[in-house]
């Protein structure tokens, strides 16, 4: 993990634009990747909602790197829960759809990605229950620990484990029917 | 800053092995397929954001909250304001339609028009106002239809069909032992005495053919040069009456429009324009 973000740097009491730019680009691809793993109806909109919710608030983070990595996914933790009550209140999912998705495999995974597209890995995490994918998606996009992820969602440590154990089983479930399923 | 292909490996192993699970069947390059999620290409900042960024001064985070929910806000009264306006814009639509004074008749006029050519029957146009008012004769009621059936100079229907004048024929024809063309009643009422009585049982003759087959039998005398009652013309019998050839023995049993009473004569050229709205179908019928 090459972290361009020390803990010298959130120190500083007042963070200027040169803060405020080394976190967006520190944490932004991840934070991206978590809110899309979460199936929010935006990602994009929904990570900038959610550094202009962390930004202004720098100053208050405690803990150094770790401590303003487990504030920000607290914060995309926040942001979607108020969507899915949101969602509760006027539904408007909108399917994932391959054809619009215009990402593009830059990072070390493509070997991975060829075998198992993005769009199957959300649609095996859209059969989750909502704790699973969300510590699944904490653990994997986020990077966090479990103590972290515990601290994001407000859980105990215990929990949190369980319930990534049972993910992962669920996950393993999934794709078994999935390969028993291919032509 | 993205987790490393090593670093992530490293990751999912320790999540497999929390999970007591060996990696196999694939779950482990599924598990490094979804954290692959984290490498996704984030956009340039956009909006308040970019102003956050650029600004540098750290404006209190607050401010920035209420401005998102005001801009909810702003779209859910745009919402609101733009089904008003629909609203609106269809009822002021469906007020002007309704106010209209074509909505109500037009539509009938129209319909009626399309099924003429196409229809056997012509229905008829509004009845004129005397005409509601006028009871109908029973007496007249059936000469008037035979009186129909006369030939016309200008009746298209005769000419389409064989385009030259015929020799008058007996009255024995009228009788429908001998019909070439179908010849029904316009009207039930003549069913008995008719022209169409030659019918075969169990059909449904096309009931605008009706005057034709008189018209034929009695209509060609006037139509041949013979004679004709002058005061039959006079009496406005419309195309020519039945019993206008001296020597027609239907004349003798139902005798011209002018019998009939020149008050009559209204309501005669009536029921030729209702006549000739079956005129087009049977052309079709015939071609």
């Amino acid at each position: 993990m090459t972290d361009a973000l020390t803990d010298e740097s959130l120190l500083d009491p007042d963070p200027g634009p040169a803060a405020f730019g080394a976190v967006y680009r520190t944490y932004a691809s991840q934070v991206l990747g978590y809110l899309t793993a979460r199936g929010a109806e935006d990602p994009e909109a929904a990570m900038q909602d959610v550094f202009l919710a962390v930004l202004p608030r720098l100053d208050t983070v405690t803990g150094g790197s770790d401590g303003l990595r487990t504030f920000i996914f607290s914060v995309a933790h926040a942001r979607m829960v108020d969507d899915r009550r949101r969602h509760g209140r006027a539904p408007a999912k909108v399917p994932f759809d391959p054809e619009l998705d215009r990402r593009e495999d830059l990072s070390a995974e493509d070997e991975a990605l060829d075998r198992i597209a993005p769009g199957e890995v959300l649609g095996l995490l859209e059969s989750l229950p909502e704790d699973q994918r969300e510590v699944l998606a904490l653990r994997l996009v986020a990077g966090l620990s479990i103590e972290q992820a515990a601290e994001s969602m407000g859980r105990s440590a215990g929990a949190v484990k369980q319930l990534q154990r049972r993910g992962i089983l669920r996950l393993r479930e999934l794709a078994s029917v999935k390969e028993y399923l291919k032509p | 800053m993205t987790v490393s292909k090593d670093r992530l490996r490293a990751l999912v192993d320790e999540m497999l092995e929390e999970a007591g699970q060996d990696g196999s069947d694939g779950l482990r390059d599924l598990l490094v397929s979804l954290g692959g999620l984290q490498s996704l290409p984030a956009p340039a900042p956009s909006g308040e954001l970019a102003a956050l960024m650029a600004d540098g001064e750290g404006t209190p985070g607050q401010a920035e909250v209420e401005s998102l929910a005001g801009r909810r806000r702003r779209h859910l009264r745009r919402n609101t304001a733009l089904g008003l306006a629909l609203i609106a814009g269809m009822g002021v639509g469906a007020g002007s339609v309704a106010a209209s004074p074509q909505a109500g008749g037009g539509a009938g006029t129209s319909v009626q028009h399309l099924l003429e050519g196409w229809v056997p029957w012509s229905i008829p146009a509004r009845p004129a106002a005397g005409a509601l008012s006028e009871p109908m004769d029973p007496e007249l009621q059936p000469r008037h239809d035979l009186r129909e059936g006369g030939r016309a100079a200008g009746d298209p229907l005769f000419l389409d069909v064989d385009g030259s004048p015929q020799p008058p024929r007996p009255a024995l024809e009228i009788d429908g032992t001998d019909h070439d063309e179908p010849a029904p009643p316009a009207s039930t009422p003549h069913r008995g005495r008719g022209p169409g009585r030659g019918q075969p049982p169990g059909t449904m003759p096309p009931a605008s053919a009706a005057p034709g087959t008189p018209g034929e039998d009695a209509g060609t005398g006037r139509q041949a040069g013979q004679p004709d009652d002058g005061s039959r013309l006079q009496g406005g019998g419309p195309a020519g009456g039945p019993g206008a050839t001296p020597d027609n023995p239907v004349s003798t049993l139902y005798p011209g429009p002018s019998e009939a009473g020149p008050g009559k004569a209204g309501k005669g050229a009536g029921e030729d324009a209702k006549r000739n709205q079956g005129s087009p179908w049977l052309e079709k019928f015939k071609k």
